[in-house]
């Protein structure tokens, strides 16, 4: 691509998002004059570039938005919201025309975005593949007989290896701020298109979090953002009369805690009827409490609306934050607003694992939700679950066996791997424990993705697949019986 | 145009070569729990899991054993607005073959193993016929989803 161009583009990207962020900006404060001033500036500096390259569309389009911004600035035109919801298509419509004269596919950012990831995962993949193939010298030496020299070369080698690793890792870590801008322009969009007006703000943009896991939070975000706006926020007149302020708020946290990240969503709304929530409960023969808003097919909106409110949603949310080894609470007050706490752990590239075998497979169990292990009990039969005396408490247990219709005869010991998930204890009946260790974490095929009582895959040192528990949704079952 | 053909329960199949990324070494794979006989597991290709299908289980034929010539073709898929690997295990590779349109014909509705709908037609390789595999209707993603959906509900249910 030609050099200018290039400087076209970049420049154009650049005014664009000032001219954005200036707007929604400006959108609280229509009277700021810097404000106003710097958008008819990202205004300008887009035409004169247009009409230098003899983009004729781009140029008469910003030509006459600046005429508008214009009026607006001599005070002729007074700015009310509806003008910024102009303002903003513009800016989409100005990205749009500039693609389309440079030829360029849109959404470019997050492609680059993709391909960078990917590349670090290949990074990644042989960090992995280099701790095999040590494992392979390590048996060669073991089977020629050790020399004290080729064990040293082989101690610095580890090393190497895991600094290595550790590196890789941290160029999978991103600030969640600029993650999250996207967030003001859909807030401001949701909010005026349900005739309610919302301060969005981020608080910890600086806090660092793998980039998969910003990815994949976003659909989720988006919905809690969306339920927010929809059934949390009041209109501004009805949150005069109970002595809010008119504009809602809704405010993103992020911060660090004990080996991960929380990110609290809040919003000082209506808060969750918790009659409704009870009555909606009752009609499904189902005992009220508050996280029963994550079950699947239950919403107490009254109104389904496109926004949300479809009873698919917060079951999603869940979903998708368990699958990234996160929980996701719920706190609200009514009148008062509902705020949702998702722990995430650091990074998802790499989990601490404790191995288990059963039959030929081996299993890795994420090692947070691990309380201990226990030899099972002799004579405990050999029934799919049972439930055993672990020091004077009940403790039900299931076998992985049984699970997953493993055909493999049962060995004379098993062992019973106890495990916590929020209130729910219970034991994971396996056949060996295996010891702990860093396993790097791999996406299960797609095809896969579904398939009950599996989290994700690892690769185990002598290269084998190892299939990820997920103990979650194990306890889940176990509750169910 | 290319072809590379391939053993599996005693017939020839041959796919086009341009869908063949590698052929590795079947080596020890993972049973996924819950998933069709003819999904054999998964595979560690050089850091990436890779799904290995059985495709003998699915023509209804016996399970392919492992011997030391058996491998897994490697080839890329359709799934869904994806791209992904998969691997079809064969009891050996034979050749590459070299088939214009005058050599194939369309498959007879009986004699083959396997169902008629799974094929393009059939090459004249030589002397003899190799069956052209249709593996974007054999592999299709609804087919897979349909058969993963079927079992795994009832066999987490612990009785």
């Amino acid at each position: 691509m030609d050099e200018l161009i290039r400087t076209f583009i970049a420049d154009a990207d650049d005014c664009l998002a000032s001219m954005e962020q200036a707007l929604l900006l400006l959108e609280s404060d229509p009277h700021d004059s810097e404000l106003l001033n710097e958008v008819f500036r990202a205004v300008h500096t887009i035409k004169g570039n247009a009409s230098c390259f003899n983009f004729t569309e781009l140029t008469a389009f910003t030509h006459e938005l600046e005429e508008l911004l214009d009026r607006a600035r001599s005070g002729e035109t007074e700015l009310v919201q509806s003008h910024f919801t102009q303002f903003l298509a513009a800016v989409d419509t100005i990205r749009e025309m500039v693609d389309a004269a440079v030829g360029r596919r849109p959404s470019k950012a997050t492609l680059t975005l993709r391909v960078g990831i990917t590349k670090i995962d290949r990074l990644l993949d042989l960090t992995g593949e280099l701790a095999i193939a040590r494992g392979h010298v390590q048996q060669a030496v073991d089977e020629s007989g050790a020399n004290e020299k080729v064990l040293d070369a082989l101690r610095e080698l580890d090393r190497l290896a895991f600094e290595l690793q550790e590196g890789v890792m941290n160029l999978r870590m991103v600030p969640v701020g600029p993650a999250l801008r996207d967030f003001h322009r859909i807030v401001r969009d949701l909010g005026s298109a349900k005739g309610k007006r919302v301060d969005f703000t981020i608080d910890g943009e600086d806090v660092e979090i793998d980039l998969t896991v910003i990815e994949l939070l976003k659909d989720p975000f988006t919905h809690m953002v969306r339920n927010a706006i929809d059934h949390g926020l009041e209109t501004p007149e009805v949150r005069e009369a109970c002595g809010k302020s008119a504009a809602g708020q809704i405010r993103v946290t992020a911060s660090h805690a004990a080996g991960g990240v929380v990110i609290k969503i809040g919003d000082d709304g209506a808060g969750i009827d918790e009659s409704k929530l009870a009555e909606r409960a009752r009609q499904l023969g189902l005992e009220p409490d508050l996280n029963l808003i994550f079950e699947p097919g239950f919403s107490t909106a009254e109104n389904v609306t496109d926004l949300s409110g479809r009873g698919v949603g917060m079951d999603v949310v869940r979903r998708n934050v368990e699958s990234l080894g996160g929980t996701i609470a719920i706190d609200t007050t009514q009148g008062l607003g509902t705020t949702f706490t998702i722990r995430l752990p650091l990074t998802v590239a790499v989990i601490s694992g404790f191995g288990v075998g059963v039959g030929d497979e081996t299993y890795i169990l994420p090692i947070d939700v691990i309380g201990e292990c226990v030899e099972l009990p002799a004579g405990t039969g050999s029934d799919d679950t049972t439930v055993i005396n672990l020091r004077g408490e009940p403790l039900p247990c299931v076998r992985v066996r049984s699970l997953f219709a493993i055909e493999h005869g049962t060995p004379e010991r098993e062992s019973v791997v106890v495990v916590q998930h929020e209130s729910m204890r219970a034991g994971i009946v396996v056949d060996k424990l295996l010891g702990s260790a860093q396993s790097v974490m791999k996406p299960m095929a797609r095809m896969f993705r579904d398939v009950p009582g599996i989290a994700g895959s690892s690769i185990l040192g002598n290269g084998r697949v190892a299939l990820i528990l997920d103990v979650p949704q194990i306890l889940e079952r176990v509750r169910r019986q | 145009m290319q072809y590379l053909t391939f053993f599996i329960a005693g017939e020839e199949y041959a796919i086009g070569i341009l869908r063949v990324t590698e052929i590795i070494e079947c080596g020890a794979m993972t049973k996924v729990p819950s998933t069709p006989q003819w999904i054999r597991g998964v595979l560690n290709l050089r850091g990436a899991v890779v799904p290995v299908v059985d495709l003998a289980v699915k023509f209804g034929l016996d399970t392919t054993e492992l011997t030391a010539r058996t491998c897994v073709v490697v080839m890329e898929m359709q799934f869904g607005d994806e791209r992904v690997a998969m691997g079809v295990m064969a009891d050996a590779v034979n050749q590459v073959v070299e088939l214009s349109d005058a050599d194939i014909q369309p498959a007879p509705p009986f004699g083959p193993k396997v169902r008629v709908d799974y094929l393009l037609g059939m090459g004249r390789s030589g002397e003899k016929f190799v069956l052209l595999l249709d593996i974007d209707r054999v592999l299709a993603a609804s087919e897979i989803l349909a058969a993963l959906e079927a079992p795994q509900q009832q066999e987490l249910e612990i009785a």
